[in-house]
């Protein structure tokens, strides 16, 4: 089991016992530790993604040709010698993820999307830059933030492919290790990282980011601040409506 | 307002301090990491090229005209960089080294007996394709170096990075040779 399904089932776990805590003793103060706790797990929830998305701002981008050994962040464009035919559609690729996610009802009514099929291929594909080229592994690699291409619908089926064509500008965090003699990047056991985006994406990801950070903390000011007006005594006296913290 | 929300607030208000300054922290330290890494991926070329200097010195002395300055210069830091362990002042070696190997590559055009000297010419294109390595990992080290010293420069990380003495870190310079544009 990886870390992401450990801390997934953890937070699942914490939300469900803190919920029973509160129709079984009915405080407000429960609904408020419910939040922190959900915060506080995602806070610590250490996904691929995320933990890409942090290194990428850290690591500085080897040339292919002068790579050292171990964690490494290279840049250049895919090559592929041998094709794969995706699910969805007849346009070759390196790499596809296909996915069917079903639409279901519950006793409630209420709608959810439910995975049922899932085929992930990647062919053997290499990275070049102006210097050189490199091989990349294609065990546990992760694709980021990859093009969707031509889903569709039927009924309540829904059909997603995510592909990875040849000569794009991409982006890779891995382990550079030498095998017999051949440079190869593979997933870095220590972070957990293996990870392939689009260039465009990291740059757009890089550009947004700030903005996204002070959304959130706009948000936060917000929430705490509602938070303290909902739950302070509040007294009306002659016209006069008074809060008392 | 229950007692215990507001100890909630508390208690989440330093949680949240705790967890942005060991974020700053750990980014901070693989950074300083990154730096010493890509330093111990250069240094290695760095020697190789200075281990090239009593070569180019045998070669050269017979060419008196030539400073002999220079060469003694070239001597002296090639023995310095090889005793000193501070990162920032091999870099400051390497680079004083890297200008007058550039000025002393760059003298054979003046010496028509140095382009027909074989030791030369051999030394000349082992210096090159060093030089051609070197240039690769200079990127990256100095990429590296460049980030480093954008961390512990922007607010609030240089709060902490001030506590845990990290200092600014030198780049290593490109020589005029490969800054030239001699036109296609």
């Amino acid at each position: 089991m990886n870390k992401r399904s450990k801390s997934t089932q953890l937070f699942y776990i914490v939300v469900t016992v803190l919920f029973l805590a509160f129709f079984l003793f009915s405080s407000i103060s429960l609904i408020f530790l419910v939040f922190l706790g959900a915060f506080v797990i995602s806070l610590f929830e250490l996904t691929t993604k995320r933990q890409f998305l942090k290194l990428q701002t850290i690591l500085p981008t080897s040339k292919i040709r002068s790579l050292a050994m171990g964690l490494v962040e290279i840049s250049g464009s895919t090559s592929c010698n041998e094709l794969i035919q995706p699910r969805i559609g007849d346009k070759k690729c390196i790499a596809y993820h296909y996915q069917v996610h079903k639409k279901v009802k519950d006793a409630d009514g209420h709608y959810s999307s439910q995975l049922i099929e899932e085929d992930k291929k990647i062919a053997p594909f290499s990275i070049k830059d102006k210097t050189g080229s490199v091989d990349v592994s294609t065990k546990h690699l992760d694709f980021l933030w990859l093009p969707e291409e031509r889903s569709y619908s039927i009924g309540n089926l829904y059909y997603t492919q995510t592909i990875l064509m040849p000569d794009v500008q991409v982006l890779l965090i891995g382990k550079a290790v030498n095998l017999n003699g051949r440079i190869m990047i593979e997933k870095d056991s220590i972070n957990g990282v293996f990870n392939l985006t689009r260039v465009s994406s990291i740059n757009k990801w890089t550009y947004y980011k700030p903005l996204l950070n002070s959304l959130y903390l706009f948000l936060g000011l917000i929430c705490l601040v509602t938070i303290f007006i909902v739950m302070a005594d509040v007294n009306v006296n002659d016209n006069l409506v008074i809060y008392h913290f | 307002m229950t007692d215990l929300f507001i100890i909630f607030i508390i208690v989440f208000i330093i949680f949240l301090t705790c967890k942005f300054f060991i974020n700053i922290y750990n980014r901070l330290v693989m950074l300083k990491f990154n730096t010493d890494k890509a330093f111990a991926n250069i240094d290695i070329l760095l020697m190789q090229r200075a281990d090239e200097i009593p070569n180019l010195v045998k070669v050269l002395d017979k060419h008196t005209t030539y400073e002999k300055d220079t060469l003694q210069r070239l001597t002296e830091l090639r023995t310095r960089c090889k005793s000193v362990s501070n990162q920032d002042e091999k870099v400051a070696t390497h680079n004083e080294m890297t200008s007058l190997l550039g000025g002393v590559m760059a003298v054979y055009e003046n010496y028509p007996e140095l382009k027909s000297n074989a030791s030369f010419l051999a030394l000349q294109q082992r210096v090159s394709a060093l030089e051609d390595n070197i240039s690769d990992r200079r990127e990256f080290f100095n990429e590296s170096i460049n980030l480093y010293n954008i961390g512990t420069k922007q607010f609030p990380d240089l709060l902490l990075a001030k506590l845990m003495s990290f200092e600014l870190k030198s780049l290593l310079i490109v020589t005029d040779e490969e800054k030239r544009y001699d036109g296609i």
